[in-house]
């Protein structure tokens, strides 16, 4: 086992190591996340309750790294395994990544997300204050700017959520600015995504959405690899270049590198700090499609449809406080953003299942 | 009918029991005594001449919850158990997000399960913020300062969502003012721990010489006599507004949010000299600085209530601070006596 209570401290290249545990770290962000933290010498305790993952995906992190670490089958609900969690490791800090994430799904079962995302993430903080752990890096979302009235987003805009899911990240944030005011010893820091897409580069980890994928990307991909007919675009009357919506997609590789950036802020900072994790150029689908066809040489057809309600005309990230005060940005273009995603899809047309 | 009063033994919860047991209602009370007294309980029984179910539950105990909607047909749920003290709030958060939020969404998953979706909240004008005019209407912006109010008004946000979920939902969320007052008995009443938080029960401390003197927070407000102004209301008046909404809820369904005030304001000096004329008591004040976070008026338009539940508030001041007076004489340690 791992860094033990009372077991001897662990060195790696001459410097202490330390013990992250990661939440969710069997999910999509989670996965790529626990591959930079164990390349960059951190030791790593996942836990999941596999709601929503497989336990194939940390056997994949294992094969790539070529590293063992600990993996525990819990739910945040479960307050005593929590505590036997941190009585068995002397963590550094936590990476906060469970959660439920469909936003359709909030709005059918609010109370299930109430439930997973609220109380899932007090158990753990209050766990984390007894044994004395006050370093946390939280996953929230870009939904919090609700809809922006300019682009680019940065960190000072207005805060609002329109549905059930981005109500949980909302009040997760405000729940952690007051603890942080409460007990000035907390480390903070709260990453709020953009549109994570891409896969890493090895094709063996990578998205695995359940049923019908209620993001662009994995659309693509199953629609690239057959599963799908064609890709249903959302409206191609916005007021954008070519009338259909822009997000800024980020590689899920990038995405995890800003996790570590984080940790190693949290490390040195009290406080609570809050981060987009974005490119800073928002691209249109169209975009998206051509970009991957052209990358991957497949067609993938498509049909324009209604806009869908909600949904707003462009959203992308000011980067620039990321940058500034963690030394962090994006290195990966839109074209290893596609060409990852399929890597990925096709090695893994089931995904972890397949 | 039977009636489920989550924090049926605290200061509102006891006199919404009464009101209940008056009118007829069976009722079951759950409540953790974290902040309340099992002898509010005793009190309430003696009063009705009734007797009734009392489970010492905690809203986070799921199981002791399934217990109860399995050994008893509930109807509908009044729902007044959390946490309420806001600068405590601003220390102990997580303690007020676990118990307040994740009490009522234990309470609210659990009465899904039973098929109870008739629900009256216990929500407070605190989700008002700073207001910028007054008298508030419920469509005025929400906005909270402290994580008590967050945690009110998160509530109110994810009951909006149940109905949302599942229309079948019938839920009220009730915005109180400034409950001051006591049962005329004098047998119920406010039972602060420690210094108290409100105005009233500071000034009866001070009127029963547990308290040598008010502290009046700023009397630089832009009011008539420059201290604060508040929408005080009778509790029994209050509790009664719960009855009107159990009553609504049994003919709509849907989410509401009401004013529970009287819809007068009524300034810190006001509440000093009527409480000094009903008792013949002084209490001695001393001004100090403001309080921070203190907004200097708020004040209910409390129509909305009155057009759609046929409620409005009857008592007077007067009644208010003799119904206080009352209740600290009798008691002067309240149920510790």
């Amino acid at each position: 086992m791992l860094n033990q209570k009372n077991g001897p401290f662990f060195y790696y290249k001459g410097v202490v190591i330390m013990t992250i545990l990661v939440t969710g770290g069997a999910g999509y962000i989670g996965s790529h996340a626990v591959v930079e933290l164990l390349k960059n010498g951190y030791e790593v305790v996942v836990l999941d309750n596999f709601a929503n993952s497989q336990m194939e995906t940390i056997n994949r992190v294992k094969e790539i790294t070529g590293r063992d670490f600990s993996f525990h089958s819990c739910d945040l609900l479960d307050q005593d395994g929590l505590d036997n969690l941190f009585k068995t490791y002397n963590f550094d800090a936590v990476i906060h990544l469970a959660g439920l994430k469909a936003v359709g799904e909030s709005v059918s079962i609010p109370l299930k997300y109430y439930q997973s995302n609220l109380t899932g993430t007090i158990n753990l903080c209050e766990v984390m204050a007894r044994h004395n752990v006050k370093k946390l890096v939280f996953s929230s979302s870009a939904t919090v700017y609700g809809l922006p009235e300019t682009n680019p987003i940065d960190e000072s805009f207005p805060l609002s959520v329109t549905n059930p899911y981005g109500r949980t990240k909302l009040m997760v944030e405000e729940m952690l600015q007051d603890l942080y005011v409460s007990d000035n010893s907390w480390h903070i820091v709260m990453l709020r995504y953009f549109n994570p897409i891409g896969a890493h580069k090895s094709g063996r980890i990578g998205e695995n959405p359940n049923g019908i994928p209620n993001n662009l990307m994995p659309y693509i991909t199953q629609v690239a690899i057959g599963k799908r007919d064609k890709l249903s675009v959302f409206g191609d009357d916005y007021e954008t270049e070519d009338g259909t919506g822009v997000r800024d997609y980020i590689h899920i590789t990038d995405l995890a590198k800003g996790h570590v950036k984080a940790l190693q802020y949290v490390e040195k900072n009290a406080g609570v700090e809050t981060f987009n994790l974005g490119t800073g150029t928002g691209y249109s689908v169209f975009d998206l499609v051509n970009t991957f066809s052209e990358v991957n040489n497949v067609a993938i057809p498509y049909e324009v449809i209604d806009r869908r309600p909600g949904d707003i005309a462009v959203c992308y990230a000011n980067p620039e406080k990321a940058e500034k005060l963690l030394g962090w940005r994006t290195e990966k273009s839109l074209a290893e953003m596609c060409r990852d995603s399929w890597k990925w899809q096709s090695y893994n047309p089931n995904g972890y299942t397949g | 009918m039977t009636i489920l009063v989550t924090g049926g033994a605290g200061y509102i919860g006891s006199h919404a029991a009464v009101e209940l047991l008056e009118n007829g209602y069976n009722i079951v009370v759950l409540d953790n005594l974290s902040n309340s007294n099992m002898e509010s309980i005793n009190r309430v029984k003696e009063l009705t001449g009734k007797d009734f179910p009392f489970y010492t539950d905690d809203l986070l105990d799921r199981e002791a919850l399934d217990n109860l909607f399995k050994k008893h047909d509930i109807e509908a749920v009044m729902h007044f158990a959390g946490l309420k003290a806001v600068g405590e709030s601003v220390e102990i958060p997580l303690k007020y997000y676990h118990n307040n939020l994740t009490g009522t969404i234990n309470l609210c998953e659990v009465m899904a399960k039973y098929n109870v979706k008739k629900l009256v909240f216990s929500s407070s004008a605190t989700v008002y913020g700073l207001p910028e005019s007054n008298p508030i209407d419920e469509s005025f912006p929400l906005s909270a300062t402290n994580p008590y109010g967050r945690t009110k008004l998160m509530i109110e946000e994810i009951l909006q969502d149940v109905y949302v979920s599942d229309n079948s939902w019938r839920i009220a969320l009730l915005r109180y003012f400034n409950p001051v007052g006591a049962h005329e008995s004098g047998r119920i009443g406010e039972h602060p721990n420690g210094i108290p938080n409100n105005l009233t029960p500071y000034i009866t401390q001070v009127a029963v010489g547990k308290r040598e003197k008010l502290a009046v927070f700023g009397n630089d407000y832009e009011t008539a006599d420059g201290t604060g102004v508040r929408d005080y209301i009778h509790v029994t008046d209050l509790v009664k507004g719960h009855l009107k909404a159990l009553e609504y809820l049994e003919k709509n369904e849907g989410v509401e949010t009401f004013n529970l005030g009287t819809g007068t304001g009524y300034s810190v000096l006001d509440l000093v000299n009527t409480f000094s004329d009903v008792t013949n008591r002084e209490i001695p004040y001393e001004v100090v600085g403001r309080r921070a976070g203190d907004i200097g008026v708020c004040y209910a338009n409390p129509e909305k209530a009155e057009k759609m539940l046929g409620w409005r508030a009857e008592k007077t001041l007067t009644d208010m601070c003799r119904d206080s007076w009352k209740w600290q004489s009798d008691n002067p340690n309240g149920y510790e006596s």
